[in-house]
């Protein structure tokens, strides 16, 4: 006989959700199968290593298991982990890299030996960003966030979002021009 | 001004998603959430202990203990009289409050700090 949790990957997220409110273990687990791969790709995007990222997405899971109760509506998930993740995210920044300086450009991280072609070439392009500016760029381009719900989840005035983002795509442009020409073959 | 994308970085950034595999991350996360749940039970435990061995080691009852310290707590700091100041002041005016609207002010001074690095 089949038991209710085999019937959960076909399940609608609403009711999982539920499901997971009620302390139900099996369907947090779904959840967490089918929300992994965007957290822990936001995670990547914004700090570069592959380790940490999966560290500060497990931490973004935990949290949710603690106060899944306190999420009102089912549907509203997605946004609540985004919430949670960039939180998370600034959170470590304060900790661990408070002393590093906003403004100036960073040397590529070369740890990134999962992702390949564009994948890496977009995330040695970022990583030459500030963490402010590439937290803001990673929440445009590929959360498709706008920019006052930028300010908004980061606490951060619209005008900075603002530069941030002008001046992150300006310098991802110049960094990834050859790409850009072979996208802008690709259109044309 | 409105919100301007790029289209050839948001094309770049489409191109890039990779869909994670997340059997061994989400066998992760469930064991997290079961060791968070033992440590949580293994304190409350740790708690429980602690305060039988205290009320065992200095023979106090505990209600008398919490009378005790509340007595101190509620002492007031400054002689106001019974007027309605001394009424309006009551919440602050000893050293529970005190104590509460410091620890509120260090923490809102150590988030501005932080912020502010």
């Amino acid at each position: 006989m089949r038991k209710a949790q085999d019937y959960y990957p076909k399940c609608p997220e609403p009711i999982i959700v539920s499901l997971a409110r009620t302390g139900d273990r099996a369907a947090f687990e779904e959840l967490v199968r089918r929300r992994q791969s965007s957290v822990r790709n936001l995670m990547r995007r914004c700090c570069g290593d592959i380790t940490l990222a999966d560290d500060l997405a497990q931490q973004v899971f935990l949290q949710l298991w603690s106060k899944i109760h306190t999420l009102k509506q089912a549907g509203a998930l997605g946004g609540w982990l985004k919430r949670v993740a960039v939180s998370i995210w600034l959170q470590y920044l304060r900790k661990n890299d408070a002393l590093r300086g906003a403004d100036e450009l960073e040397e590529p991280d070369h740890a990134h030996n999962e992702t390949t072609g564009m994948g890496m070439d977009l995330d040695l392009a970022l990583a030459t960003l500030p963490n402010t500016v590439r937290l803001c760029i990673v929440l445009s381009y590929q959360e498709g966030m706008t920019h006052a719900e930028i300010a908004e989840i980061t606490d951060t005035p619209l005008g900075t979002v603002k530069s941030h983002i002008n001046r992150g795509s300006q310098r991802l442009k110049e960094i990834l021009s050859p790409y850009r020409e072979n996208t802008a073959e690709k259109t044309s | 001004m409105t919100n301007e994308w790029d289209a050839q970085l948001q094309t770049l950034f489409a191109d890039s998603k990779n869909e994670l595999d997340g059997e061994g991350f989400t066998g992760r996360v469930v064991a997290g959430t079961l060791s968070r749940r033992n440590r949580l039970i293994a304190g409350i435990a740790g708690m429980a202990l602690v305060l039988a061995i205290c009320i065992w080691v200095f023979n106090v009852p505990v209600w008398e203990m919490v009378q005790q310290v509340s007595l101190v707590f509620t002492i007031s700091l400054f002689d106001l009289g019974e007027g309605w100041v001394a009424w309006a002041l009551s919440p602050v005016n000893n050293i529970a409050g005190v104590l509460l609207l410091s620890v509120k002010a260090i923490r809102i001074l150590r988030k501005r700090a932080l912020r502010s690095m």
